[in-house]
């Protein structure tokens, strides 16, 4: 009788491992498989930086650095900064205080400097250094995180 | 903007003097990278950069190896990146 106890008790918590497993695996699938479209919103010191598809959101003081990696990026930039076109592709504003919002299908967004706010909403990776905080949302799951010493690359979703 | 720790013994080398005679320079201590943290090292680069900028300086040279530090860090390569930005700061120090 107590075997039989037991057997059923051992029976009924696998059934709700199985069950628990069953529910959380798609949940844990999403989040891993990159597609889709997610939205990462970070604050901190030292830099930002994202590349891939979507609109980016920046804010903040330091240097700024635009690439438009397909020719098609809408780049709209307000503040103080001085403009350097580089031959390489890259658009540099030394001495950046403003803000920047840039769209398009395949564009790297960075800024290096301090009270850096950066939204971010498409696909792709993005790299946060320094002091400074991060959440990543994507149909609802949200991952918070920080800004790390080491050039870590993650992505959105 | 964090500090820096600076080295505390100073660089000293020697130079031929017109007269044929050895003397020294003292140079400027540099940076104690060992000791810094990222975010102390890129706020130096940044203050150094507007310093020297403010001041008229070229400072082309630092700029493109500062954004081979970017550049390496958007690719996730952090001991190539500092490199960069330790030589960027160093094309800057004197």
């Amino acid at each position: 009788m107590k075997n039989k106890r037991i057997s059923l008790i051992v029976s009924i918590a696998l059934a709700i491992a199985l069950l628990s497993t069953a529910m959380l695996a798609p949940q844990t699938a999403l989040a891993n498989s990159g597609g889709g479209s997610g939205t990462l919103i970070a604050d901190g010191d030292g830099l930002a930086g994202i590349r891939g598809s979507g609109t980016v959101s920046i804010s903040g003081n330091g240097i700024l650095w635009i690439r438009d990696h397909d020719g098609d990026a809408s780049i709209n930039v307000s503040g103080d900064g001085i403009r350097s076109d580089l031959p390489n592709g890259w658009i540099r504003y030394s001495g950046f205080n403003g803000s920047a919002v840039v769209s398009g299908s395949q564009i790297t967004v960075a800024l290096s400097g301090y009270s850096i706010h950066l939204k971010a909403t498409g696909t792709g990776q993005f790299v946060l250094r320094g002091n400074g905080s991060y959440t990543v949302e994507k149909n609802g799951i949200v991952v918070t995180g920080a800004w790390t010493e080491g050039a870590e690359v993650q992505s959105i979703p | 903007m964090a500090s820096c720790s600076l080295q505390t013994i100073p660089s000293v080398i020697s130079k031929p003097a017109r007269s044929g005679q050895p003397t020294t320079e003292i140079l400027p201590p540099t940076p104690d990278f060992s000791s810094m943290s990222f975010l102390e090292k890129n706020n130096l680069y940044l203050r150094l950069l507007e310093q020297k900028q403010n001041a008229g300086v070229d400072a082309s040279k630092a700029e493109e190896t500062y954004q081979n530090f970017l550049e390496d860090s958007l690719a996730g390569t952090s001991g190539e990146a500092d490199q960069y930005l330790q030589e960027a700061i160093l094309l800057l120090w004197y």
